[in-house]
C-alpha cells in the first residue's frame, strides 16, 4: 500500500515541492471563492477581515492609510484585510501523441504530468480546489474539483494513468469545459498545442469569456525549439500516418522561422484575452520552470 | 583523343564514379535515419517554402559532384589529344625519331659558357632522354652538306652519348635544301608507326629568313610523313666581328711591298671597339691595325702591308682577336710570289707611229708612267706582231694579250687552248682585222670547250654619215662583281657617261661566261669572262686602241687593264676556296705519282688518288671541311702545292630569326615550334602521346568538389542559423 501510494505520488518531487513551498501561489486574478482561503479577494466590507497594520512605504494605496492611526500617533499605517476566499483550479493535460515526443530523458507528457502535479499540490496546500481533465480528441479522464488533500491522489492516480491518444482536438476541449465549470477559477493547460491554432484560440476566448483565469503551459521539447537534426531524415507524424522526408539543415531556418510565427500567433492570442502563455522547455528542470513561473505570477 | 589506360576500365569506373552519388541519394531515400516528430505542421509548412529551391540545389550538388567523380574517372585513363600527331598511329610503342642538328659555323657563338650547339646538344640530350628501347633514331649533322651519324638504329639508352660529345659544329655555311632533303629520306625510311623529326638550329635569320622552295618542299614531305618539330636554339648575343674578305691589291713580287685589303665587319647589334687586325706572313705577324670602332653592321676595310723578300709561296692571313664566334677571325690568302709577270703583247696592226699600234695604248696602261722601264710595276711586258705562236713561246709568258688578230691557225689555237688550260691568262681585243673573221669563234680547247667565253656575231657601229644623231654605246655603271670589275666599281658614276664607244661587236655568252661589264643602250656585253682548266679568259669586244671608243684616254682603262692582268696572273691555287667545296690539284706531267698526301689545317694527312684523263693526272679532295691551309704532296716528292682555304663568310651573321617570323613559318607548315630548353622533353612527349590532360582533369575535379563543398556550406549557412544561438532565443521566451 505504501509503495502504491509512493507511486501515485511519483509525480510530486520532495525536493521539488520543498524548494517552492517556501514560495507562495499567488493568483494572478482575484477569483471569486465559496471557501476561506489565502488569497485576497477583489471585494472589500463584510466578507473581508482586517487582519493588521503594517507601516506605510511608498507605492501603498492612499486609500488604504489608517487616518485614525495617523491622528493619534502621526504615523502612517496602512489597513491590511484578508478576504477569506477560493477558487476552483482545474487542470487540463493534454495527452494526444504529439506530447509523447522526446529528445531526451523525458517526454513532453511526463514533464507535464510533473507540472500539474505540482500544481494540484502547491493548489491544494493553499486550501484551494483542484481537478484534473486529461484530454486528447476527447475528454478521456475527469476529477472535479476538490480541496480536500486526498484529491491530491486521485490526481496523481489518473496522470498516472493518462496515456498518450494519436490525436488531438483542443477546441473541442475548452469549449466543452466553458460550459462545464459552473463558477470562475482558474484553468491550466498543459499542453503542445500542435493543433488548430485558430480552434485553440476560439476556446481560450470562451473560457475567457465565461471568466475563467487561463494559464495555457505551452510544453516544448527543446529539439523542437531548435530543430537540430541533420542529414538525410524521416519524420514520422507521432498523431498519423504522415511521413516527410528532408534534409533538416537545409530547412532548419524556414522551420524556425515557422515556429516564431506560430508562437507569435500564440502569445497575442493569450495577451488578446488576458491569459498567460508559459513557454516550458522540457530541458529546463521542472523546479525552475515552476520557480520561474511563481515568481512570474507573484511581481504580476 | 587517345587513353594512355584502359579507357573500358575507367570508363567504367566513371560510370560507378557518376551513379555513386545517385544511389546514395536513392538509397537514403529509403535508408534515411526516421525520427518521429510532433510538430509535422510546422516541418510541412518549412518544406513547402523550401522545397521547390532545396531540389534544385540538390540537383546542382549531385551534378557537380558526379561530374568530379567522372573527371577523376576520365583522368586515370590518361586521355591524350592527338590531334598534333595526325600521322600517328594509336601504338605507344615504336618511334622513329630524326634529330637533325644545325651544325653551321654559327652554332659556335659561344657569348658566355655554353656556345649554341652546347645547348643544342642539351636539347638532343632531353629529346633522348624521352626515347624507348624499341624506338629508332637518326642523328643528322647539318652544314653545307648532311652528315649523317646514325641512320635509323635500334635505340640503346648510353649509346649516343659517345656521338654527342664529339659532335662539333662545322666551318660551313647551313645549306637547308641539300640537308633537309636527306633527312626527308631517312624520315621516310622509318617502317614505325611514329615517326618524328626534330630540327635544333639557331634558326640564324641568314639562312631561315629566305627558305628557298625546296626546302621548304622537302619541310612538306616531312610533315607528311610524320611529325616536325623546330627547336631554335635561344641567343642572348648576336655580337660577332669577321674577316670576311682578304685581298691583295698588288702583284706580289719579290722585294716588293704588298697591301693587303681585310674587310673587317661587324655583324653584330653593338659596335665594336678596339679591334685588332693582324696581319700574317706563314704565321709571324707583319702588320697590325687597330679599330676604334666599327659600328654595327659596318663592314671596314683594313689595309695592311707585306713585304716579300725572296719568291715562293706564302700564306697570307688576316686575324683578329677572340670573339664570341672563333672561326670567322681568320682570312687566309695565299701569295705566289715572283719576279714579275710576264705579259705577250700580240699585236695585230702594229705601227711604228707612238700610239698608231693596236698595243701602244695597253702598253701604257700595263706600264704607266716610264714605258721604257720594262718590268718596274712587276709587269714586264713584251710585244710582237701577229706572226704565230708557237707553244714554246707561249711558255715564257703567264699572260697573253691578243689585240685584234685576224685568223688564228689550227695549231695557234690549240696551243693558246693548251695554255690557258694549263694555268695560263689570255685577253683577247677586238677590231677591224677580227671583225670578219671566224677564226676567235671557233677557236676552242682540247676538250672542245670555246676559248672565248662568247659567240662572236655582227658588228655594232654608230651610222658615220649621221654624227649629229648617231647612237653611241656608254658603259652600264651596275657590274658583276670580280676582281676586275671591284675596283672599276669605286670610281664616280658621272665619271661613266664621258666614255663612248663607237663600235663593238655583239657577243652571245657561252654556257658558264660570266659577263663583267654591258654596254647601254642594248645590254650588249662589253668584257667577258670564263674559266678554261685552271687559267682565264677575258674578251672585250671592242678594240684595244682608240679606233672603236674613247675609253683608252680614261682611268678607267688603265685600271680595267691593270685589273685584269692581276686576276689572269693570279695562278688557280692563289684563289682560296671555300669550306665545304672540292679542292682540285692537277700533278704536273713530270710527276708519275699515283697517289697524293693531302696535310689539312689540323696537321692530319690523309691520302688521295689521282687520275689520269687525256693524259693529265689531277686529284680531287672531296670536301675541305676546315678553313685554313691544305697542303698537297705527291708520292715522288717533285710536287708540292697549298691550298688556301676559307669559310662562307655570310654565316658570320650571327643574328637569329625573330621568334615571330619563325612562327609564322612554322605555322604555315604546320611546324611545331619548342621554345627554351625545358620545354623540350614536355614537347617530345607531346609528340609521343599527344597532349595529356589529365592534371587538367584532376585539377578541374578538384575545383568541382571544392566549389560543390562551398556551395553547400553556403547553401546550408544560408537557410540555417546556429542552432545553439536559436535554441537560447526561444528559451528566452519561458
Amino acid at each position: 500500500m505504501q509503495s502504491e501510494n509512493r507511486k501515485k505520488l511519483r509525480y510530486l518531487d520532495p525536493e521539488i515541492l520543498q524548494k517552492i513551498g517556501s514560495l507562495e501561489l499567488v493568483a494572478g486574478q482575484i477569483v471569486e471563492g465559496l471557501r476561506v482561503g489565502m488569497h485576497k479577494s477583489p471585494i472589500h466590507g463584510s466578507s473581508t477581515e482586517f487582519k493588521h497594520h503594517r507601516a506605510y512605504v511608498p507605492g501603498d494605496n492612499l486609500k488604504h492609510l489608517d487616518w485614525r492611526v495617523y491622528a493619534r500617533t502621526r504615523r502612517y499605517y496602512i489597513r491590511l484585510y484578508e478576504a477569506e476566499t477560493n477558487f476552483d483550479a482545474t487542470l487540463l493535460l493534454d495527452a494526444s501523441s504529439s506530447m509523447r515526443y522526446s529528445s531526451h530523458h523525458i517526454s513532453k507528457m511526463e514533464y507535464a504530468k510533473y507540472l500539474a502535479a505540482c500544481m494540484a499540490h502547491l493548489i491544494v496546500k493553499q486550501q484551494d480546489s483542484v481537478g484534473l481533465a486529461v484530454f486528447d480528441d476527447k475528454l478521456r479522464s475527469y476529477i472535479e474539483a476538490k480541496s480536500s488533500p486526498s484529491v491530491i491522489r486521485d490526481i496523481a492516480s489518473a496522470l498516472d494513468q493518462a496515456q498518450p491518444e494519436p490525436r488531438t482536438n483542443i477546441e473541442a476541449l475548452l469549449h466543452d469545459f466553458a460550459g462545464r465549470l459552473r463558477r470562475r477559477g482558474i484553468v491550466l493547460l498543459f499542453s503542445d498545442l500542435f493543433d488548430s491554432v485558430e480552434g485553440f484560440i476560439k476556446g481560450l476566448n470562451h473560457l475567457r469569456y465565461c471568466g475563467h483565469s487561463v494559464t495555457v503551459f505551452h510544453v516544448l521539447d527543446p529539439y523542437e525549439l531548435t530543430f537540430p537534426f541533420q542529414g538525410a531524415s524521416r519524420f514520422k507524424s507521432l498523431e498519423g500516418p504522415d511521413e516527410l522526408l528532408t534534409d533538416p539543415g537545409r530547412i532548419r531556418k524556414a522551420y524556425l522561422s515557422e515556429l516564431e510565427k506560430y508562437l507569435t500567433v500564440v502569445r497575442k492570442a493569450c495577451a488578446k484575452v488576458g491569459a498567460d502563455h508559459v513557454l516550458v522547455d522540457t530541458s529546463r528542470p521542472i523546479d525552475e520552470t515552476l520557480s520561474n513561473y511563481l515568481i512570474k505570477r507573484m511581481r504580476g | 583523343m587517345i587513353f594512355l589506360n584502359s579507357i573500358w576500365f575507367w570508363g567504367a569506373m566513371a560510370a560507378v564514379g557518376i551513379a555513386v552519388p545517385v544511389l546514395i541519394h536513392l538509397f537514403s531515400r529509403h535508408h534515411s535515419k526516421p525520427i518521429e516528430w510532433a510538430a509535422m505542421e510546422l516541418l510541412r509548412k518549412a518544406m513547402a517554402v523550401r522545397a521547390r529551391r532545396v531540389r534544385m540545389e540538390d540537383l546542382i550538388l549531385m551534378v557537380l559532384r558526379a561530374l568530379a567523380i567522372g573527371l577523376i574517372a576520365l583522368a586515370f585513363a590518361r586521355p591524350s589529344l592527338t590531334n598534333l600527331a595526325p600521322s600517328r598511329a594509336k601504338e605507344t610503342v615504336g618511334t622513329g625519331v630524326v634529330i637533325a642538328i644545325d651544325g653551321s659555323f654559327s652554332m659556335g657563338h659561344k657569348p658566355g659558357v655554353n656556345s649554341r650547339f652546347d645547348s643544342a646538344r642539351q636539347r638532343v640530350r632531353s629529346i633522348l632522354d624521352e626515347m624507348s628501347p624499341g624506338d629508332q633514331v637518326s642523328l643528322v649533322l647539318m652544314g653545307a652538306r648532311p652528315r649523317v651519324i646514325l641512320r635509323n638504329v635500334i635505340y640503346e639508352p648510353g649509346r649516343l652519348d659517345g656521338e654527342l660529345d664529339q659532335l662539333a659544329p662545322l666551318a660551313e655555311s647551313l645549306d637547308l635544301a641539300v640537308c633537309l632533303d636527306e633527312v626527308r629520306e631517312i624520315m621516310k625510311e622509318i617502317d614505325l608507326p611514329g615517326r618524328e623529326c626534330y630540327i635544333v638550329t639557331d634558326a640564324q635569320a641568314t639562312t631561315w629568313k629566305n627558305i628557298p622552295d625546296t626546302a621548304l618542299a622537302a619541310l612538306q614531305e616531312m610533315r607528311k610523313a610524320g611529325l616536325v618539330s623546330l627547336l631554335p636554339i635561344e641567343s642572348t648575343s648576336a655580337e660577332n666581328v669577321a674577316v670576311t674578305q682578304l685581298t691583295a691589291s698588288g702583284i706580289p713580287r719579290e722585294g716588293s711591298l704588298v697591301r693587303y685589303v681585310a674587310d673587317i665587319h661587324n655583324t653584330g647589334t653593338e659596335a665594336a671597339r678596339d679591334v685588332t687586325v693582324r696581319l700574317m706572313v706563314d704565321g709571324v705577324p707583319v702588320d697590325k691595325k687597330v679599330l676604334v670602332s666599327i659600328s654595327p653592321g659596318e663592314i671596314l676595310p683594313v689595309s695592311l702591308f707585306a713585304r716579300f723578300s725572296k719568291e715562293g709561296v706564302y700564306v697570307i692571313a688576316a686575324e683578329l682577336g677572340d670573339d664570341s664566334l672563333e672561326v670567322d677571325n681568320h682570312r687566309y690568302l695565299l701569295a705566289d710570289v715572283r719576279n714579275g709577270i710576264r705579259v705577250l703583247c700580240v699585236d695585230g696592226d702594229p705601227s711604228s707611229e707612238p700610239f698608231r699600234s693596236e698595243t701602244d695604248f695597253l702598253k701604257a696602261a700595263l706600264q704607266p708612267g716610264l714605258m721604257e722601264q720594262a718590268g718596274s710595276g712587276g709587269i714586264r711586258v713584251t710585244r710582237i706582231p701577229y706572226g704565230g705562236l708557237g707553244r714554246d713561246t707561249l711558255q715564257k709568258y703567264d699572260i697573253v694579250i691578243l689585240a685584234n688578230l685576224p685568223d688564228l691557225p689550227r695549231e695557234d689555237a690549240d696551243a693558246l687552248g693548251d695554255f690557258v688550260k694549263a694555268g695560263g691568262g689570255l685577253m683577247v681585243f677586238l677590231g677591224d682585222n677580227t671583225t670578219h673573221g671566224k677564226s676567235h669563234s671557233e677557236m676552242r680547247s682540247a676538250d672542245g670547250k670555246p676559248l672565248l667565253p662568247g659567240q662572236l656575231l655582227e658588228s655594232a657601229q654608230t651610222a658615220a654619215s649621221d654624227a649629229a644623231t648617231a647612237t653611241v654605246w656608254n658603259i652600264q655603271t651596275g657590274m658583276e662583281d670580280h676582281p676586275v670589275t671591284r675596283a672599276l666599281a669605286t670610281l664616280p658614276k658621272e665619271q661613266w657617261g664621258a666614255i663612248q664607244f663607237k663600235q663593238y661587236i655583239k657577243t652571245a655568252p657561252h654556257e658558264g661566261a660570266r659577263v663583267l661589264m654591258r654596254l647601254t643602250p642594248g645590254d650588249d656585253p662589253l668584257l667577258l669572262s670564263h674559266q678554261i682548266g685552271r687559267g682565264q679568259v677575258l674578251l672585250f669586244t671592242s678594240s684595244a686602241d682608240r679606233d672603236w671608243h674613247d675609253m683608252v684616254v680614261h682611268p678607267a682603262y688603265l685600271m680595267m687593264v691593270q685589273q685584269s692582268v692581276m686576276s689572269l696572273s693570279r695562278k688557280f691555287h692563289e684563289v682560296p676556296s671555300m669550306v665545304s667545296q672540292p679542292l682540285v690539284f692537277e700533278l704536273p706531267s713530270a710527276d708519275k705519282s699515283t697517289s697524293v698526301k693531302i696535310i689539312d689545317p689540323t696537321g692530319k694527312e690523309s691520302k688521295v688518288q689521282v687520275s689520269g684523263y687525256e693524259g693529265r693526272r689531277a686529284g680531287l679532295v672531296s670536301y675541305a671541311d676546315r678553313p685554313g691551309i691544305y697542303e698537297l704532296k705527291s708520292e715522288s716528292g717533285k710536287f708540292s702545292l697549298k691550298l688556301a682555304v676559307n669559310v662562307d663568310s655570310t654565316e658570320s651573321v650571327a643574328a637569329v630569326l625573330e621568334k615571330q617570323s619563325l612562327d609564322e613559318i612554322a605555322n604555315r607548315l604546320s611546324l611545331s615550334v619548342v621554345d627554351g630548353e625545358n620545354a623540350v622533353s614536355g614537347a617530345v612527349r607531346t609528340n609521343r602521346v599527344g597532349r595529356e590532360i589529365w592534371r587538367i582533369l584532376i585539377i578541374t575535379a578538384l575545383g568541382l568538389l571544392v566549389l560543390e563543398s562551398l556551395l553547400s556550406k553556403w547553401l546550408v549557412r544560408r537557410v540555417t542559423d546556429t542552432p545553439d544561438d536559436k535554441h537560447k532565443t526561444n528559451r528566452g521566451t519561458i
